[in-house]
């Protein structure tokens, strides 16, 4: 009875290993766009009490993901324009100035790859923010992002807030 | 019995076994990954129809043959696949929606609507609705309606509708 039990879980083990292998190899770039979009939603973030120096450098890892210039698109915030990635950088660092701690989620991811350069992803983005006197608020929406293959590194080059329904 | 018992929970580890499994496991990709996919609700915008943390399935296939009908509850893509809102189509393309003294009027016409049974006071203009659009709202009425999440969108947003 041992055996069977040991020969079961070795099957699962290796069904699990197989199966992970073979999606690794069938959506190596996918995982990689994937692992990006997850990467900068963790760099979006901001611990509670998070000293000037981790958000600089924090800041300045961000600018690895993103296009010479981006543009962005929101109609929550009324924000329709291009933006240097310098722009976008000391945008970023005012945000956080007046935020006690951030927490950013990307959900729900879906890679649509147009070429080998070029990609489009589609996720739900939530952030919780608190603000420096204590105020809380919560957003969610749905954002279309455009990457870019530059030097061998996926790079946002669009943001845009997708409109599910329109009233 | 206890023989049977035993068989069922450590079968033999032969090829017929390793068939069924890969069959089994198949089958319940495709259907639960793909035809009805299991959901949880949350949120109150379709009370009382659909409470916050009730279990359903989204029934992938439900607008295959047809289109989606002014009554019909749907399931709007929102920005990948897993993430879905929860809404009831009022008016298809072509018609007109508007609401006066927080009842529903499509094409000009009073609209019944028992679902909606809480207190509404919404205003809206009326506005038609594009060809290929559905215009979907919520049953949950008594929010105020700027905070509520309606209005028109493309049926290639529709992924599909609940079971029950």
């Amino acid at each position: 009875m041992v055996k069977k039990i040991a020969l079961a879980v070795l099957l699962v083990v290796a069904l699990t290993v197989g199966i992970t292998l073979v999606k690794q190899m069938l959506t190596g770039e996918e995982a990689r766009i994937r692992q990006r979009c997850q990467h900068l939603s963790t760099l979006l973030s901001m611990p509670p009490g998070e000293k000037l120096p981790a958000a600089a450098l924090r800041a300045e890892r961000l600018r690895g993901f993103l296009t010479e210039t981006c543009s962005f698109s929101t109609s929550t915030y009324k924000l329709s324009r291009e933006l240097s990635r310098d722009e976008v950088i000391s945008r970023y660092l005012a945000v956080r100035r007046m935020l006690r701690s951030v927490d950013v989620l990307f959900k729900d991811i879906v890679v649509e790859p147009v070429t080998d350069l070029e990609a489009t992803v589609r996720f739900m983005v939530r952030a919780n923010a608190t603000a420096e006197d204590g105020a809380r608020e919560s957003r969610t929406a749905p954002i279309m992002a455009s990457l870019k293959k530059i030097d061998g590194k996926w790079r946002f080059a669009e943001f845009r807030e997708e409109t599910v329904l329109e009233k | 019995m206890t023989k049977r018992i035993r068989k069922f929970f450590l079968p033999d580890l032969n090829r017929g076994f390793f068939i069924r499994l890969a069959c089994v496991a198949a089958a319940a990709y495709v259907i639960f990954g793909h035809v009805i996919r299991p959901m949880r609700i949350r949120g109150e915008s379709m009370l009382p129809t659909y409470r916050n943390g009730q279990f359903s399935f989204c029934f992938t296939w439900k607008y295959t043959f047809r289109r989606p009908q002014p009554g019909d509850i749907v399931m709007v893509k929102y920005a990948g696949r897993k993430v879905l809102l929860l809404k009831r189509v009022v008016a298809v393309g072509g018609q007109t929606v508007e609401f006066r003294y927080g009842r529903l009027f499509v094409d000009g016409e009073l609209r019944p609507e028992p679902y909606a049974s809480k207190p509404c006071n919404w205003e809206l203009p009326p506005r038609e609705v594009k060809p290929g659009h559905v215009y979907v709202i919520g049953d949950n009425r008594s929010v105020p309606m700027d905070t509520h999440h309606f209005g028109q969108t493309p049926l290639s947003r529709i992924e599909g509708g609940p079971i029950w």
